[in-house]
């Protein structure tokens, strides 16, 4: 990784997360649903002014991370701690304070679901400092003004509209301008493009990026399209069923992931024009004798892993790889497999 | 290597539309004008951003237009020579003897078109039984099969649980099982991968590519990203405003685009280069449905936009290499 291209970012981590776990009620007897765990063992720090990208599939975890980080879901073990403060431990009348501050702000994949559709815009990106108190009406009318001004919205036509009147990309747009209008240090967003067409997508990611620039806050983005990612992640994080899998900084991770769910991920990638030969059979298998692996401590992708042996009935941590130290991953042969080769195929 | 279809002049057509007009609400057009055909065994990608008249243009294909949409204009015949059916004229009866037999769909959320309290067996069974006439026992039998054939593992399984029990790409294979069933010549994909994760939407779009080999299935695709159409796709239609302003085998569309739209949807598309840094966007927004332009739609959002692109309407005009574009600053060839 070249330095050129590494974030610049201060030393104690806005938000650190210590093997975290969180489980969800345990699955009652004959159903297919869940596993109980939706996080286990996960490690990871996201510094002010940086942009972290989150991939995995459905149910691997990306959206309880971001409920845990806002205090929204418990912690079983482990600690999330935001400017130095344990989230896990504060109760009551302590959380509630947490949330209300907003210094943590999520923002949703479909605006037109998050966002009440009577209150007007005005109203709405009102709101959460009308919860966090403290304002007058003179101080929060200008902090709305110039929250929807950093989003690209000129306050007096969009003030007094309701959502219905927006564009999809504007809709998004406030609600950006919603989750900044608290002044926060970290901004997570769900999804936040997935309903936007490809222009507007990049208009919102781009936003996004200037936030960071211009605030200096921390964003991290839950996203499935990795050229989103690509263009504007500093690291990315793999997630696979419950578990941190890999994460580095972001061109590393898609042009040589060390494990074979993020190799799969990237091969799997629509693109226009192939610039990645790697296919998804190079480095996909089915091993349904493997399946149980998974529920006995092994590895959660061995499964689906061409390059899975024994040592994968172990579940591996997440750990920095030899030769790239900002660089790690779960998995046993990670750097080592090789995929198979342009002439295996043929 | 994608089959390369037969490139003749009246060659058959699994679809041809011709000069589509589709209005919405208060007699805003919406679709103006759109011609297009789907040669037997091909797959045809409709790509634009919403709005542009992609999903209207494809809703009237299959019959089922929005409450406030209407087509005003334009035939839409399915088949050719002894088989062609006119969607445009078929009144309920004609429609019961095309819709899921002849033409076949599948849309973006596959849970809504499925029944939450019947099993995935069931539902299959369904529409063998009542429409494809097989008995009980055959039904299940042949059920059976196309779970398997669209790549569910364990399809005797499978077959007893409810949509709830199964991910989104299981089904969207089962509604792609219930699609293929009664061997359909059209299989229309409405952003049928758009919802699925990045692995699953590789796995769905390689099913759908294996579906047309084994099945000799005609395939008319629409979606708003390029790169789907580039993984699936042998001819691409760019919808622009409610207009086709660039069409042409997919890989010189995209290799080098003509249109200044298509150039612009390039720029944003997935390119799958992980070390770009920059993301585009297309400055300004499209024109509303029923918007009148004197010339060319894209005009306002375009860099080398000129005088004379906005004194008169732009035809679709034929460029060298089976290709399509409406735009005057494009070379034609002599």
């Amino acid at each position: 990784m070249s330095a050129a291209t590494a974030p610049e970012r201060s030393d104690a981590p806005l938000l650190r997360v210590q093997d975290l776990a969180v489980r969800y009620a345990a699955p009652r007897k004959g159903t297919h649903l869940g596993t109980g765990a939706a996080l286990e063992g996960v490690a990871l720090e996201v510094h002010a002014g940086e942009v972290l990208g989150i991939v995995g599939e459905t149910g691997s975890g990306k959206t309880t991370l971001a409920r845990a980080a806002v205090g929204l879901v418990a912690p079983a073990t482990g600690s999330i701690e935001l400017e130095g403060r344990d989230l896990g431990a504060l109760r009551g009348r302590a959380l509630r304070e947490f949330r209300r501050e907003g210094r943590v702000q999520l923002v949703f994949q479909d605006p037109l679901r998050s966002l009440d559709p009577d209150l007007t815009v005005g109203r709405l990106v009102s709101e959460p400092l009308d919860v966090a108190g403290g304002l007058s009406a003179r101080d929060k009318a200008s902090r709305v003004d110039d929250a929807l001004r950093e989003v690209g919205l000129e306050p007096a036509s969009v003030r007094s509209r309701k959502p219905r009147h927006l564009s999809g990309g504007q809709r998004q747009r406030v609600s950006l301008a919603r989750a900044i209008v608290t002044r926060p240090a970290l901004l997570f967003c769900d999804e936040p493009v997935s309903a936007l067409d490809v222009s507007n997508r990049n208009l919102v990611l781009n936003l996004l990026d200037r936030l960071r620039r211009d605030l200096g806050i921390a964003v991290v983005i839950i996203a499935h399209d990795l050229s989103s990612l690509a263009g504007i992640a500093d690291r990315v994080a793999v997630f696979y069923r419950s578990r941190l899998v890999e994460v580095g900084p972001a061109r590393d991770v898609l042009e040589n992931p060390a494990h074979p769910y993020t190799a799969l991920l990237t091969a799997s990638a629509p693109s226009v024009t192939r610039h990645h030969d790697l296919r998804p059979e190079d480095v996909r298998a089915d091993d349904p004798a493997r399946a149980g692996w998974a529920a006995h401590g092994g590895c959660v992708f061995a499964d689906r892993c061409r390059f899975a042996h024994d040592a994968c009935r172990v579940q591996p941590a997440t750990g920095p790889l030899a030769d790239r130290p900002d660089h790690s991953a779960a998995c046993h042969a990670a750097g080592a497999w090789e995929p198979r080769s342009q002439e295996d195929r043929a | 290597m994608r089959p390369q279809p037969d490139t003749m002049p009246g060659s058959p057509t699994a679809l041809r539309v011709d000069d589509l007009q589709v209005s919405v609400g208060d007699r805003l057009v919406a679709v103006r004008g759109v011609s297009f055909e789907v040669r037997p065994g091909e797959s045809v990608g409709l790509v634009g951003e919403s709005g542009s008249g992609k999903t209207l243009t494809c809703r009237a294909v299959l019959g089922l237009m929005p409450e406030t949409g209407h087509v005003d204009a334009g035939t839409i015949v399915l088949g050719h020579g002894a088989d062609a059916a006119d969607l445009t004229r078929a009144g309920r009866r004609a429609w019961r003897q095309v819709r899921g037999i002849r033409l076949a769909a599948v849309f973006q959320d596959p849970a809504s078109y499925l029944n939450p309290s019947l099993t995935v067996g069931h539902q299959v069974d369904e529409v063998l039984r009542v429409t494809g006439g097989l008995g009980r026992a055959a039904a299940r039998v042949r059920a059976l099969e196309l779970l398997t054939e669209v790549g569910i593992d364990r399809a005797a399984e499978v077959y007893h649980q409810y949509p709830f029990e199964l991910s989104g790409g299981m089904l969207q294979r089962v509604v792609l099982a219930i699609a293929i069933s009664l061997n359909p010549e059209l299989l229309v994909a409405d952003e049928a991968t758009t919802a699925l994760d990045t692995v699953v939407q590789a796995e769905v779009l390689e099913l759908l590519r294996r579906l047309r080999r084994t099945h000799g299935l005609s395939l008319l695709l629409v979606t708003h990203d390029l790169a789907v159409v580039a993984e699936t796709c042998d001819r691409v239609l760019v919808m622009y405003a409610g207009e086709i302003v660039e069409s042409g085998p997919t890989e010189r569309v995209l290799g080098d685009p003509q249109h200044p739209y298509t150039r612009a949807l390039m720029g944003v598309a997935s390119v799958g280069d992980w070390s770009r840094r920059t993301l585009d966007t297309i400055p300004g927004q499209p024109p509303a449905a029923g918007d009148r332009l004197p010339g060319c739609r894209f005009a306002p959002r375009c860099t080398n936009a000129r005088d004379d692109c906005v004194a008169a309407a732009i035809p679709l005009r034929a460029l060298s290499g089976d290709r399509e574009a409406r735009c005057v600053r494009v070379a034609v060839p002599a």
